[in-house]
């Protein structure tokens, strides 16, 4: 097993550690307000400052830190189940199939995002589920136009052939054969799309997906404390760095199981 | 200029302002604190830094230079009947004239280019003597024609978004400098209405030559500056009108009205010097700003009114016990402290600080056993929960959701915040589609009746804005006032109006806030005045 | 290739079109009425009735599309409500601004993460590897709007080397002035890129025919930049153009930040002002955009990959 793999996945046990251990030493009261400590930097009695209703920062990114994972998760693995779906079916059989799925992926890609945001917010109202909703929308295109391209070469190669040969079932070889080897750029690029998407709620702040306050969670922690950057950067920068150390778990997982799978291929 | 908090771009009048911008979020919507909102004084607690003072000019004003002066979102159209955006209006106060102005103070319109005006004794002929000698940019002269076909057209014409300000009137120009206007019915706020920016004096040869979408991109006017250039989303480039009728003025040869929406990017830009004036300081920005030896923040009450109302129709908000109560238990002194960095003022009811606002009935202080009292009263003894509508975005609006979820608590009352996206809450305000919802409410005229009609009277046309708050006898004050010409007995219908709402209370009165400008030093004359606009052509560089 | 391009321009005319029918119907379905926008609090039902029906609101759905499209068959986009202006001129005084910012973040990407990328494959699991993959995994962590700002802090305010913010009138002003937003759009995107790029450069490295190549005698980087980079681009390109939607969505928002007067904030000033014929014309020309991509990067896929040639339609 590669080095990255295990030091990832060490990372992100730690950081779900401290998202479950966390709360129990630093307390979950993270909205009530203290307005006479508002704005106060990093110092013994707060680690990472204080924000502008005078909350504790490290408290209030500790417990963010379960709401953060849960977005990246439930915004991630529809996508990806979704798009591996359609970009392989679209690739292994080609044809009209294929200018159909991908002609649907351009139009929503092509689609602006946020308005198909408003019309799902609009009619599911706001909050969590309904982010994921509308990332799983528009997200499996990516995932899709990457397996689409990995099929396309893998369908050419030797044991795919062989497999035809003797007779299998296109659903065997898809299961069996293609998706092990297509999914690899598909896993790399979640890791990464992970990261983005926690950052999408607070991105599109002014949608009012996502999180409602007073909720702690880091994006919108980010996007709230920008406004305090030049005066209390303390507030942004913390759930910022947090957000890295997720990114940086995920980057080594990423590569990790590209290599793990790479090798396995190889065997 | 009524706006919902949430609009971003400054709108007037409950349009979503632009910015809010994907992340722009709270940037861009930086909502309400995008407009000037208005406060006058500053308040007890919070004087910490509050000098109204406009820049007072060091010496004799000098002619010549280039200001380069950045607002946070662009102009719409320079058409005057098409617009609902105080970016636009602002801009074009600067390149027209209107037959009255706002004065200073706003407690009254002064000459602009009519130089004197007759009100017949029954309040329905207005006749306006026209300033003499007075050309359009292009040269030609400012005639009666031209008043008569501006105004029909703002008051009539079907793309006017301004028609509701005016009675019926019918005017007529019995020669070239002389404009009379007749109306059924006396009607109070006519020199008020008269002077709004959509009833600026435009030339009907050159509008009607190049039409409308034409006059939109290159407007001509008589004021002071001229639109020379006109990069959208960018800058807008206004020249000195050599013609203008009051000389010296305007002082500068230049004005580049640019375009910065994010607020960060704006303050950075005016401190290291590449714009002279930044307007919209962040509220916590201000202390940081007013050290720096460069520039000064000048600190201008405007007409506007921060509130959070309660829809009517549900039952735990017919009950007065309840509307009273919330008023009692949110401090608003900690808020504006907080929020806005003590710049600001609670608000004493729900019109700004204006002509005829009341002043002399003390706002609802704070006080948490009064409220409990209260409670304790009403049908909801145990209190309730209820969801606060904000403007997703809008950052001084959801700094202000939050406090107020935290007071609320207090008094048995959960708050659920829930953040949406700008128009979407409007049009849910709109629709009587929520239970609580921020507001902010600024005025487009400096007579009370606007603000009034729309917000207090139950029969106004907007349900007093969507609260379906209806006391018949606010309605009957309402419209008397409406047509009263004796200015004393008019004051006193407002008092009593104003004493009425405060005790109904269908909003949760929070504060007036002030607008708040970035100048650099070298600036002088510059000053927002309450109607939150500017006269650039009193503005001089040293 | 001419032959595939021409179908892939045809293609572009269905994409076009649903892009178009999509939006037309779902601006139209979220709630929030232009009407009741325009005239805020002081709507009456007459003065709504009476604008809606000046804006062509009153008409039935199916016959506001079928004017719409007979317009736009005429290139004619139809007149903003707001600015009272055609949307055609609103949206061409705006393009380029936006096409040069991608473009730009787009060349910067490039010229960052393939010296970065072949470094890491080459020194795999060393030193300048991890130093690579971490230092641009801030990129992808971190908020653009967020990183925009920090960036102005650091290299135009505290180290004035660049302006704050704004877009300049000539063509190497543009490239001053947009450095700053172009790179932390490209910051952005480059941590996605690389990791494709190493992982296939990588895969490459590993492949028989390098083997061959190099056991013929030729230099090692010859053999990479002809093989390895060669073989080694389709996946990053796949990702690069996977990607283009957040290149997109990166602009709007940074050019808000950097005061920038491009697409972007036309097109969030026309969704909250529910501008209907600007948001339909702007959606169309990013939708145009999004295609192009994509047909660039199939083309290259069909130069570089002879093995998918037949696949593409």
């Amino acid at each position: 097993m590669p080095g990255s793999l295990i030091a990832g996945t060490a990372l992100l046990l730690a950081v779900l550690v401290v998202a479950i251990l966390g709360p129990l030493v630093l307390g979950t009261d993270v909205t009530t307000l203290h307005l006479e400590d508002a704005l106060l930097p990093p110092s013994s009695a707060h680690l990472m400052g204080t924000d502008n209703f005078g909350r504790d920062v490290l408290a209030r990114v500790v417990n963010g830190a379960l709401v953060d994972l849960q977005i990246g998760f439930f915004s991630v693995v529809p996508a990806l189940c979704i798009g591996m779906l359609i970009g392989g079916l679209a690739a292994y059989y080609g044809g009209w199939a294929d200018v159909l799925a991908m002609r649907l992926a351009d139009i929503v890609v092509a689609f602006p995002f946020f308005v198909l945001v408003i019309a799902i917010v609009a009619v599911l109202g706001p909050g969590l589920t309904n982010m994921y909703i509308a990332v799983a929308a528009v997200g499996w295109t990516a995932y899709a136009r990457l397996v689409r391209s990995e099929v396309l070469v893998a369908k050419q190669a030797e044991y795919v052939d062989a497999a035809r040969a003797l007779g299998y079932s296109d659903r065997r070889i898809i299961l069996r054969h293609l998706v092990p080897n297509v999914g690899v750029q598909a896993l790399i690029f979640a890791t990464s799309d992970f990261v983005l998407d926690i950052l999408l709620g607070s991105s599109l702040g002014f949608l009012g997906l996502g999180a409602q306050p007073p909720a702690p969670e880091w994006g919108v922690m980010i996007a709230d404390g920008r406004n305090f950057i030049t005066q209390a950067p303390w507030i942004s920068t913390f759930p910022g760095l947090a957000i890295v150390v997720i990114g940086i778990a995920f980057s080594l997982l990423g590569d990790g199981l590209a290599d793990y799978l790479r090798v396995e291929e190889r065997r | 200029m009524v706006h919902s908090p949430s609009s971003d771009h400054a709108s007037r009048k409950g349009r979503p302002r632009l910015l809010a911008v994907l992340a722009i979020t709270a940037a861009l919507m930086a909502g309400c604190s995008g407009q000037a909102p208005a406060s006058s004084s500053p308040s007890g607690s919070a004087s910490s830094g509050a000098s109204s003072a406009p820049t007072t000019p060091a010496g004799s004003p000098v002619s010549g230079g280039t200001l380069t002066f950045a607002r946070n979102a662009d102009v719409i159209s320079w058409d005057p009947i098409i617009p609902t955006d105080n970016p636009s209006i602002w801009a074009q106060l600067n390149i027209y004239d209107q037959l009255v102005r706002v004065a200073k103070d706003a407690q009254s319109v002064e000459p602009d280019l009519a130089t004197a005006w007759d009100i017949s004794p029954d309040g329905k002929t207005y006749t306006f003597h026209l300033r003499p000698g007075v050309t359009f940019s292009d040269g030609t002269p400012v005639k009666a024609s031209d008043v008569q076909f501006s105004l029909d057209r703002v008051a009539t014409d079907k793309e006017s978004l301004w028609g509701f300000l005016f009675p019926k009137m019918d005017i007529t120009a019995p020669d070239d400098a002389t404009v009379v206007i007749t109306l059924d019915a006396p009607w109070a706020p006519l020199l008020a209405d008269l002077s709004v920016f959509a009833a600026s004096i435009i030339p009907q040869a050159y509008f009607e030559q190049v039409g409308e979408q034409a006059f939109g991109d290159k407007p001509i006017g008589s004021g002071p500056f001229v639109l020379a250039d006109w990069q959208k989303g960018s800058v807008a480039v206004l020249k000195r009108n050599p013609t203008y009728w009051d000389q010296p003025k305007p002082y500068l040869d230049e004005v580049d009205l640019k375009v910065v929406a994010e607020d960060n990017t704006r303050m950075l830009q005016v401190q290291s010097g590449q714009l002279d004036i930044a307007t919209d300081v962040p509220f916590n920005q201000i202390d940081a700003l007013k050290k720096s030896a460069d520039l000064d923040v000048q600190i201008s009450p405007v007409i506007g009114t921060y509130w959070i109302q309660f829809n009517q129709k549900l039952p735990q908000f017919q009950d007065m016990h309840v509307r009273q109560a919330i008023n009692w238990a949110v401090d608003k002194e900690a808020l504006i402290k907080s929020v806005l960095f003590g710049y600001g003022e609670p608000a004493y009811g729900y019109l700004g600080k204006m002509l005829y606002s009341d002043l002399q009935d003390a706002p609802y202080g704070y006080d948490v056993a009064k409220a409990k009292d209260l409670m304790s009263q009403s049908k909801y003894p145990n209190g309730f929960a209820v969801t606060l509508l904000t403007a997703a975005g809008d950052t001084i609006g959801q700094q202000v959701a939050v406090i107020v979820k935290a007071q609320l608590a207090e008094i048995g009352i959960t708050v659920n915040i829930q953040q949406e996206e700008a128009a979407s809450a409007f049009q849910k305000q709109v629709d009587g589609d929520y239970e609580m919802i921020e507001y902010y409410m600024t005025s487009d005229i400096i007579d009370p009746a606007e603000n009034t009609t729309y917000a207090a009277a139950g029969d106004g046309g907007s349900n007093a804005v969507y609260t379906y708050y209806n006391n018949p006898m606010v309605n009957d004050l309402v419209r008397a006032s409406n047509t009263e010409m004796d200015a004393t007995k008019r004051e006193a219908d407002y008092l009593k109006i104003q004493q009425l709402v405060h005790e109904d209370a269908p909003m949760l009165f929070l504060f007036w806030q002030p607008a708040r400008t970035a100048v650099r030093q070298d600036i002088h004359g510059f000053q927002v005045l309450p109607t939150a606009n500017y006269r650039l052509w009193e503005v001089w560089k040293s | 290739m001419l032959g595939f391009i021409a179908r892939r321009l045809l293609l572009l005319i269905p994409v076009a079109i649903g892009v178009t029918l999509f939006t037309f119907f779902l601006v139209r379905l979220i709630p929030g009425d232009p009407a009741q926008n325009m005239l805020g609090v002081h709507a009456t039902p007459e003065l709504l009735a009476q604008l809606r029906a000046r804006l062509g609101l009153d008409r039935p759905l199916p016959a506001q599309y079928f004017i719409f499209i007979s317009q736009l068959l005429h290139g004619d986009l139809g007149t903003s409500y707001y600015f009272g202006q055609p949307v055609l001129s609103l949206v061409a005084e705006r393009v380029t601004p936006t096409i040069f910012l991608l473009a730009y973040s787009a060349l910067i990407t490039t010229v960052v993460s393939f010296p970065a990328a072949i470094l890491a494959a080459l020194r795999r699991d060393s030193f300048w590897d991890q130093a690579v993959r971490f230092t641009f995994v801030f990129g992808i962590s971190l908020p653009s709007y967020w990183l925009g700002i920090v960036l102005i802090l650091l290299l135009a305010v505290a180290v004035p080397l660049f302006p704050v913010g704004g877009y300049g009138t000539t063509f190497l002003e543009h490239l001053w002035y947009l450095f700053l937003p172009a790179l932390t759009i490209a910051l952005g995107v480059i941590p996605i890129v690389l990791r494709a790029l190493r992982g296939s450069l990588i895969e490459v490295l590993q492949a028989d025919f390098m083997d061959t190549a190099r056991s013929k005698g030729l230099p090692p980087h010859v053999v990479l930049l002809r093989h390895g980079v060669r073989n080694a681009l389709l996946p990053a390109i796949t990702v690069l153009a996977v990607n283009v939607g957040w290149l997109i969505g990166g602009t709007v928002i940074i050019e808000n930040v950097f005061a920038i007067p491009g697409l972007g904030q036309l097109m969030i000033f026309a969704v909250s002002a529910r501008d209907y014929p600007t948001v339909q014309a702007v959606t169309l020309v990013f939708a145009v955009l999004v295609v192009v991509v994509y047909l660039v990067a199939d083309a290259t896929y069909f130069a570089l990959d002879p093995r998918v040639r037949g696949q593409l339609r």
